[in-house]
């Protein structure tokens, strides 16, 4: 049989209001009929478990703030959505959150189907993820590339003088307009990307 | 560290040969538990332990062998264990809470069992192991007789039995060093022996040296205490005292065992009170001493052995097992006193150790065989192999048939190996300290067991309910055992303990199931498929493997889940604690459903309540009353009310009460999506498969989904039946299994799980979450269709989601809200609900196509959005259902419609008056809407006021999708400049409007509605109407202006014109209106005129009308303006025509007069001058006599004759009094004075509007004449000066050049785009260019037109009363010496000549005449009394004569006594004297009024030297009748000097230093002498 080990099922990025700004959606499943990559869940009920993971994300950041810990904004585990969805977090110092929410058996590495998942990767991030599937579990630093790579991206799409990030957070503010979302096509790209090429135990930057 | 209430406990072996425990027992339990221990660590600070629990335990009874977990081969002994704990937690959870204690509790059952099958041996590595820590030997020793025969020999034999050989001996084995103990020999003394005679010590009450002999000789005088004390006593100093006493009171004994009293000891020892408490207290620090120093001892040992193993970790042949359980016993032992977080730290490097050796094994660097553990779990295969076979080899009736049996058949032992039931997580589940002692041990077992002691530890830290509930039972039961029959010694200790749970503890159990679970899941999921792999690899398997591929996915898939969801089930009932408020249920169980109760629920079925004083469930005594269904709660309620109700809890707010809810929420959630996928695959979907999407391709980058997954009951039906046995099998939780059982249940679990997780999440402050539960709970509503159950929870959660941007989230929910309403027929809100949801989808729209424009720039592409399909037709629905409403909707028509344009270009009608206004606009609705009726308003500023027109659709109209134009009509024509401000469309009773506030600025870009300016022009073809001030003035009339009407095109069938004046103070006289012909078959007033409205009947096309009425105006204007609306209907409908148009009234020229009276005529001069800067043309002139008065004009000049500002011109008029006519009062005596003129300014205006309508007549631009000439001309009016005008008429030529230079087509406004696309205003500006440039100079006319302005000035001849004529005449006797010179002015006049000093006679002749009074009639007219007198300066002439009198003018008796006749003039003589030389004018003659003075003046009349007379004084008005017309004004009379010679010396001799006159000769000869 095939090991699975985890992949990436969805990445959001939400606003300081808590608005979202983007969402991608990577399928880590199959369709029982069509045999296509299907992702786990709807759209909706991504988005859902994105405006979920907003709690966790302020109880954490007031008992930070009360505690005076937490310098880095990484939020780790926030939510088990079920045996094999997890929500991770991660909060910039600007109170943009970033959630990858990991699918636990969302890729296969077996003899066959493994071309997704051998295609780019070390050995030793191959051995990690070996040892992930054998159930040791996803270790929450092992998120911190995600991140990281997230960040770079939103970075540079912060540095694109055309993006008005006070635009795209006024939704919450102004009461009657929505959020802008990101619409920047790199943007969603290159997210795309970060959810397909990470693997766990991925050391090097995405 | 300080547990207020620790659950530790130590085990304490007594031995009692002598069966006194009972009698000591009711003193000592109440003493336990021990309190206030400290332990100095070696490494690390002073641990303090509150309390320690004692177990008193028989010897022997204590199992030696390493602590196991209870049998699992004993199942029926846990089903006891448990269903003695019986209590509800009143939880979606009831599972039987772990006794993992218990089950050890009870060791004597067990360990009964055990003994035979597990021999106790020493393994190579000990684990900890359950040996007590203390050895007491209870001793009962009546007299020293018996214990030197006896006792004391007993006593070394236990000693030597039971201590190592050694005690003081620490270098021995170091597996006994794990055991270590400490022995304590208590010596119970029974009342009414010897031995309680004995005082403690010997001589107690006696003097000290006593004591000393007695040890010095040992003799029998010695306490029995004394002589233990001294035989088994360690000599050296550091050893503890191992002997204690304890006496027991005579009442405390039963009566069977009580000696009977020894008569031999009368001098019985009585034992005070506090002596007795003192030996307590010894015991029991005796007690404490010695646990504390084993502990210690086996704290070392332990510590030394890890260190050891630790440091041969990189060895090969380094077991992570043997490591494993050497560390475990030090967290044991640490957590058997009561160090419970020491014990955690234990096992936290324990799991973290074990997952370095995971991680190790899987790559493969695996170093030994031993280190390797199993890769799956023996049970856990043979139970995967059972589900396979069952859903193989058996039908499905076999699967089914283990649903329903599942109570029986585990009863029954059919299949008691291996389930998760009820506590999967248990560290005495399974023998795992054997198995891993044994190495065979699996990767899951080892991690379950890890995490359920962690679980075990945190709970006790957390000082959960039911671990303390179990000990709290435990020790009462200590103490019923002993209290039972025998009043107790001690009293009972209080239970003081703080019951207090420490939630961020719990919360931690929490968290670490959250995590474990999915790790946990993985780990399992791998052993299954491990296992199956052996399996296969091994043997060939009894299934055929062609079923075992998809079978063993699905068998997997439900063994996984039903772990997973044991586990969370039984943390979250592990977890459960009343100081968690939970409030009330949220869901509202609607009427329609048979409330839960009915039904029977499966967990209280399954599992055995435990009882709970906070019931929160949705049980039959909890329920709150159901709100009506049609009835929203409030927005006070639901959600809010109990988030309102948590903050009020939280004035408790324990430490860690959010963070233990927010977790269990979340564990709730997670059973809630295991249960949820497990429903999946029998086709029970939670609703959100099945939710539509709303496409907002913006937010969610999307990846291929087929969202027909909602057909899965199809799928169902088409798997064989096997499938659903598959489905079912290894599902082995029953809760799980029985809610997967049917429908009904798996709904009625996944919303109680939800509702759980809502409460919590409530009370953890967790809004997004609690959002969530409920949008979770709707679409299971909406799923079920329960719509009034949905449509509350949709009502609470969508503005939630909208006002937080998760538009996605909001418009999916909308939609399934919307087709609630619907269903529940809630009209009012269902047509709000879709408002919204059509106006949010509409925005999504519109977010996408900004997108789609920003991105794609330049790429035409058209992307069908499939998206959309879910909200098609809800328009229909919404149309339909505001069709019944009895209200209007409103709604902003920028939901539905991205932008409006108007388009600039003006579709004007042929034939007829109306124009076309176009707005695009395009549609952000998926549907197409009809619009029934739109109207659009117009506004702009026309002639200053605000002027509207509003614009109305013709016919119904569809509005796609997308772009639209949208043909409004107006048949108002009102020229001006317009902007659309506002739109309204209207379908049944929706009406979409927008409104440009007025603030708004107009040039924002972002502005919805926009909207050129947009120019209504007045067309030359159509109905016109013009105002102009008549031609024809007369200034003592009322004012008229002219309003003409031209009918254009229009064949008109009735017509109304309504004038209003638009000047403040203007008065339109409207009753005199007329109507002026200006053909014959001109139509006139169809009705008399009304107050400012005329009515027409039928006028043919190009017809004019002329009505002209009278106007008067308050104020002083320049012009007037007044609106004239002409609504008239043709055959093509009823049209409006507006305009304001205004004439200047002030007078182009103003007329002075000067009358000069003469005796017979009046001299009129009349001065024309301009009015404007303009000049004026003078055509003719005319003064009109009247009744009275005849005038003559000289000769007329022979061409106009032109007047300037400043040369105006004169006109000079003879006015005669007609001979014969009597003045009566009613003579006409005005007259009137008739200019005929024209002003140049107007020529020019005209000229040019004829030059320019030429030009344009044939063109294409012919119908914007109107527009042109009205553009230009103000720029004439204005831009031509005074300098200018003067040219133009002096040349009679007007040159176009001030013309150039402007910006036509800035002035214009926007017109649009003609029929050649070329913009209107450039082609017109074009045109007016090209005109000047050919027309440089417009000829101006010279010719008379026929029928000029005329303007007719009153004249009046003021009324004089009198008009004197004074005349004198010089008479001559003329000198002879003046003859000459005489002779010589004669000839040329007829003044005389006069020598100086020359004495002249001269007559005064006074004539009269009354002709010019037009006031008085003949009869009226008195006697007048005048005084004249000659005044001349004195330098000029001497007069003498008569120069005062006064004359009377008879009263006239008939008309021809109206001037004086020669009778009754007076001739006075004067003589006169020149004075001088030179020119000299006559004397002046001053005629005045004497009035006779009336008794009234006494003051005035007395003494008067006149005679009784004064003059009248010039300044009486209502006397200055008279005027004199002195005929000799303007005369002079030449005076010569009368010298002829003069003789002069030239030498300064004369006076004075001047000539020296020496000789004058007169003139009159001879007379000729030297003056001197």
């Amino acid at each position: 049989m095939a090991t699975s080990i985890p992949s990436i099922a969805c990445l959001g990025v939400i606003g300081r209001h808590n608005n979202p700004l983007h969402t991608t959606i990577l399928p880590t499943t199959t369709d029982p009929k069509t045999g296509a990559p299907a992702p786990l869940r709807t759209p909706l009920q991504f988005s859902l478990l994105l405006s979920s993971t907003l709690d966790v994300f302020a109880s954490r950041a007031r008992h930070a703030s009360a505690s005076g810990t937490l310098l880095s904004g990484d939020f780790g585990l926030l939510h088990a959505v079920d045996d094999r969805l997890a929500a991770y977090g991660w909060e910039t110092n600007t109170g943009v959150k970033f959630v990858v929410v990991v699918d636990m058996r969302g890729r296969t590495l077996d003899r066959t189907g493994g071309s997704t998942a051998s295609s780019s990767k070390s050995a030793a991030a191959a051995a990690a993820a070996a040892a992930s599937a054998t159930g040791v579990g996803l270790r929450e630093g092992e998120l911190k590339v995600v991140f990281r790579a997230m960040q770079t991206a939103y970075v540079r799409l912060l540095q694109n003088p055309f993006y008005d990030p006070d635009e795209a957070a006024a939704g919450a503010a102004g009461a009657a307009a929505l959020g802008k979302r990101i619409t920047s096509r790199k943007f969603a790209e290159e997210m795309r990307r970060i959810g397909e090429v990470w693997v766990p135990g991925s050391v090097n930057a995405l | 560290m300080e547990q207020p209430f620790s659950t530790s406990k130590v085990t304490v072996e007594y031995f009692d040969p002598h069966g006194v425990y009972k009698l000591v027992a009711p003193g000592l339990i109440p003493r336990l538990p021990l309190r206030n221990l400290h332990w100095q660590s070696h490494a690390g600070p002073l641990r303090s332990i509150d309390t320690l629990h004692i177990e008193l335990a028989p010897e022997g009874s204590i199992d030696p062998r390493p602590i196991l977990s209870p049998d699992p081969f004993f199942p029926t002994l846990q089903r006891n264990n448990s269903t003695a704990g019986a209590a509800d937690s009143g939880d979606g959870f009831q599972t039987q809470i772990g006794n993992i204690a218990g089950a050890v509790a009870e060791p004597g059952n067990q360990t009964a069992g055990h003994r035979n099958s597990t021999p106790a041996r020493r393994h190579q590595i000990p684990g900890l192991r359950r040996t007590p820590y203390l050895k007491v030997l209870l001793v009962r020793c009546d007299d020293n007789d018996s214990y030197k025969s006896s006792v004391r020999q007993e006593i070394r034999d236990w000693i030597k039995a039971h201590t190592p050989s050694s005690s003081s001996s620490k270098k021995t084995n170091t597996a006994e060093n794990h055991d270590a103990f400490e022995w304590l020999i208590l010596h119970v003394v029974v009342p009414n022996t010897a031995a309680a005679a004995q005082s403690r010590v010997t001589g107690k009450s006696e003097a000290a040296e006593k004591t000393s002999a007695a040890s010095r000789w040992r003799t029998g005088s010695s306490t029995l205490l004394e002589k233990l004390r001294s035989d088994f006593n360690s000599s050296s100093k550091g050893a503890a005292d191992r002997i204690a006493q304890i006496r027991i009171g005579v009442n405390d004994v039963p009566y069977d065992i009580l000696p009977r009293v020894v008569s031999a000891v009368p001098s019985s020892y009585k034992e005070t009170a506090e002596e007795s408490e003192d030996a307590w207290n010894d015991l029991i620090s005796k007690m404490r001493d010695l646990i504390l120093s084993s502990f210690d001892m086996r704290v070392s040992q332990y510590e030394e052995d890890i260190k050891e193993k630790d440091t041969q970790r990189s060895l090969p042949g380094w077991n992570f097992c043997t490591f494993f359980i050497l560390k475990e016993g030090l967290a044991r032992g640490f957590e058997s006193v009561g160090l419970v977080e020491d014990a955690l730290v234990g096992y936290d490097e324990l799991s973290v150790g074990l997952d370095m050796v995971i991680r190790d094994q899987a790559a493969g660097e695996s170093r030994a065989a031993a280190n390797s553990l199993l890769d799956f779990t023996e049970e856990l295969k043979e139970a995967t192999l059972r589900a396979i076979a069952a859903v193989g080899g058996q039908s499905s009736d076999g699967g089914e048939d283990e649903v329903v049996d599942m109570q029986a058949s585990h009863k029954g032992g059919v299949d008691p190996n291996f389930t998760f039931d009820e506590i999967p997580i248990s560290a005495t589940k399974k023998p795992y300290r054997d198995l891993i002692l044994e190495n065979k041990v699996s990767v899951l077992d080892f991690r379950c067991y890890i995490f359920a002691r962690q679980i075990a530890l945190l709970q006790r830290l957390g000082n959960v309910w039911s671990s303390r509930e179990e000990l709290l039972a435990k020790l009462r039961e200590q103490q019923e055992s002993v209290i039972h029959g025998v009043a107790p010694r001690a009293p009972p200790p209080k239970q003081a303990e703080n019951e207090q749970e420490d939630l961020s503890m719990l919360a931690e159990i929490c968290r670490r199931t959250l995590e474990f679970i999915p790790s946990v899941s993985q780990v399992m999921r791998n052993d299954i498929q491990a296992a199956l792999a052996r399996d296969q690899d091994t043997k060939d398997s009894k299934l055929p493997p062609v079923l075992l591929e998809p079978a063993a996915g699905e068998v997997i898939e439900n063994l996984v889940s039903a772990f997973a969801f044991s586990i969370a089930q039984q943390i979250l009932a592990q977890t459960e604690t009343k100081a968690l408020p939970i409030p009330p249920s949220t869901v509202a169980p609607s009427d329609g459903h048979e409330p839960k109760a009915a039904i029977p629920e499966p967990k209280t079925m399954m599992h055995p309540a435990r009882k709970s004083s906070l019931r929160v469930s949705t049980g039959p005594t909890g329920m709150r009353p159901p709100p009506s269904p049609n009835v929203f709660p409030g927005p006070g309620q639901g959600a809010a009310a109990a988030e309102h109700q948590a903050a009020k809890n939280s004035v408790f707010l324990k430490v860690g009460l959010e963070e233990l809810a927010g977790r269990r929420a979340e564990l709730y959630v997670l059973a809630r999506n295991i249960l949820e996928q497990c429903g999946k695959k029998r086709g029970w979907s939670d609703g959100w498969a099945g939710v539509p999407v709303v496409g907002e391709a913006s937010m969610i980058d999307m990846v291929e989904i087929s969202l027909d997954e909602d057909s899965t009951p199809a799928v169902d039906v088409d798997q064989p039946r096997h499938g659903l046995a598959a489905l079912i099998a290894g599902l082995d939780n029953k809760l799980l299994r029985t809610a997967l059982d049917n429908s009904d249940d798996f709904y009625r679990l996944y919303e109680t799980l939800t509702d759980k997780a809502l409460r919590h999440f409530t009370v953890a402050n967790h809004t997004h979450s609690v959002q969530a539960c409920m949008a979770d709970l709707a679409i299971l509503k909406y799923h079920l269709e329960d719509y009034a159950a949905a449509a509350a929870f949709f009502w609470r959660t969508t503005p939630f989601f909208g006002e937080s941007g998760w538009s996605l989230l909001e418009l999916s929910m909308l939609v399934m809200y919307s087709r609630c309403l619907k269903q529940l027929q809630r009209k009012d809100d269902f047509v709000k609900v879709m408002l919204k949801l059509l106006s949010k989808a509409s925005a999504a729209e519109r977010d996408r196509q900004n997108q789609r424009k920003s991105l794609h720039l330049g790429k035409k592409k058209e992307v069908d959005y499939p998206d959309n399909d879910v909200i098609k037709g809800f328009l229909g629905d919404l149309l339909s259902e505001t069709k019944q409403l009895t209200t209007e909707m409103r709604v902003p028509l920028s939901s539905f419609f991205s932008s409006v344009e108007v388009d600039g270009t003006l579709e004007y009608h042929d034939g007829r008056d109306g124009f076309t206004v176009y707005l695009k606009m395009s549609s952000l609705l998926v549907d197409e809407l009809k619009i029934e009726k739109a109207r659009a308003r117009m506004v702009g500023q026309i002639s200053g006021t605000q002027r509207e027109v509003w614009l109305e659709l013709s016919n119904p109209t569809t509005v796609k999708p997308g772009k639209n134009r949208l043909k409004l009509d107006s048949n108002v024509i009102i020229p001006g400049s317009y902007e659309v401000d506002r739109v309204e469309l209207r379908t049944h009773n929706l009406c979409l409007y927008h409104e440009r506030t007025t603030s708004q600025l107009t040039n924002k870009p972002t502005n919805f509605l926009n909207a050129p300016r947009v120019t209504v022009i007045h067309r030359l073809e159509t109905l016109d109407v013009r105002m102009t001030a008549s031609d024809h003035i007369q200034l003592d009339k009322n004012n008229t202006v002219d309003i003409e009407i031209n009918c254009g095109w229009n064949d008109l069938l009735g017509a109304e014109i309504r004038v209003k004046a638009a000047t403040g103070g203007l008065r339109l006289i409207t009753s005199e209106a007329t109507c002026i012909s200006m053909s014959s078959e001109s139509p006139s007033f169809s009705k008399p005129p009304e107050a400012g409205l005329f009515s027409f009947g039928r006028i043919p096309s190009e017809t004019a009308i002329k009505i002209r009425f009278p106007y008067t105006l308050e104020n002083d204007f320049t012009s007037i303006s007044v609106r004239i609306d002409v609504s008239y209907t043709t055959e093509h409908g009823s049209f409006v025509f507006s305009r304001t148009p205004s004439v200047p009234i002030t007078l182009a020229l103003g007329v002075n007069v000067q009358d000069v009276f003469k005796h017979k005529a009046l001299l009129s001069k009349f001065t024309v001058s301009t009015g404007s800067s303009s000049p004026l043309r003078l055509f003719r002139s005319e003064l009109i006599g009247s009744e009275i008065f005849d005038t003559s004009f000289g000769l007329p000049p022979s061409s106009s004759v032109l007047v300037f500002p400043r040369q105006p011109a004169s006109l000079l008029y003879k006015v005669k009094r007609k001979s014969g006519v009597a003045i009566t009062p009613k003579a006409n005596k005005t007259m009137y004075l008739k200019l005929y003129y024209s002003v140049t300014l107007d020529d020019i205006v005209e000229l040019v509007q004829k030059s320019v309508t030429d030009a344009l007549h044939g063109t294409p631009l012919q119908t914007y004449t109107r527009l042109l000439v009205e553009a230009m001309l103000p720029h004439i009016e204005h831009d031509l000066g005074a300098f200018e005008l003067e040219r133009a008429a002096l040349l009679s030529s007007f040159p176009t050049t001030c013309l150039t230079g402007i910006n036509w087509a800035a002035k214009l406004g926007t017109l649009g785009r003609g029929a050649d696309g070329q913009d209107l205003c450039v082609a017109l500006g074009n045109f007016l260019q090209s005109w000047q440039t050919q027309n440089p100079t417009l000829a101006l006319p010279q010719t008379t037109p026929p029928e000029p302005k005329s303007i007719l000035i009153p004249v009046d001849i003021p009324s004089i009363a009198i008009v004197h004529s004074a005349d004198i005449r010089l008479q001559p006797p003329t000198p002879a010496s003046l003859d000459s010179i005489t002779q010589l002015t004669e000839k040329s006049n007829s003044s005389p000549a006069l020598t100086v000093n020359q004495l002249t006679p001269a007559t005064l002749r006074l004539k009269w005449t009354r002709i010019w009074d037009t006031e008085t009639t003949m009869e009226e007219m008195p006697d007048m009394e005048f005084s004249y007198e000659v005044t001349a300066a004195g330098d000029a002439w001497l007069v003498g004569g008569r120069r005062k009198g006064h004359f009377v003018i008879p009263a006239p008796s008939s008309s021809n006594d109206m001037s004086s006749k020669a009778e009754t003039e007076a001739d006075v003589p004067l003589l006169l004297i020149p004075q001088r030389e030179g020119w000299l004018n006559y004397p002046n003659v001053d005629i005045r009024e004497i009035r006779p003075a009336d008794a009234s003046h006494p003051s005035a009349g007395g003494g008067g030297e006149s005679g009784g007379v004064t003059p009248v004084d010039g300044g009486d008005p209502a006397m200055q009748h008279c005027e004199t017309d002195l005929r000799n004004l303007g005369e002079s009379v030449r005076v010569v000097p009368d010298r002829e010679r003069v003789t002069l010396s030239l030498d300064a001799s004369g006076p004075g230093g001047g000539p020296l006159v020496l000789g004058v000769e007169k003139r009159n000869g001879g007379v000729g002498g030297v003056v001197v």
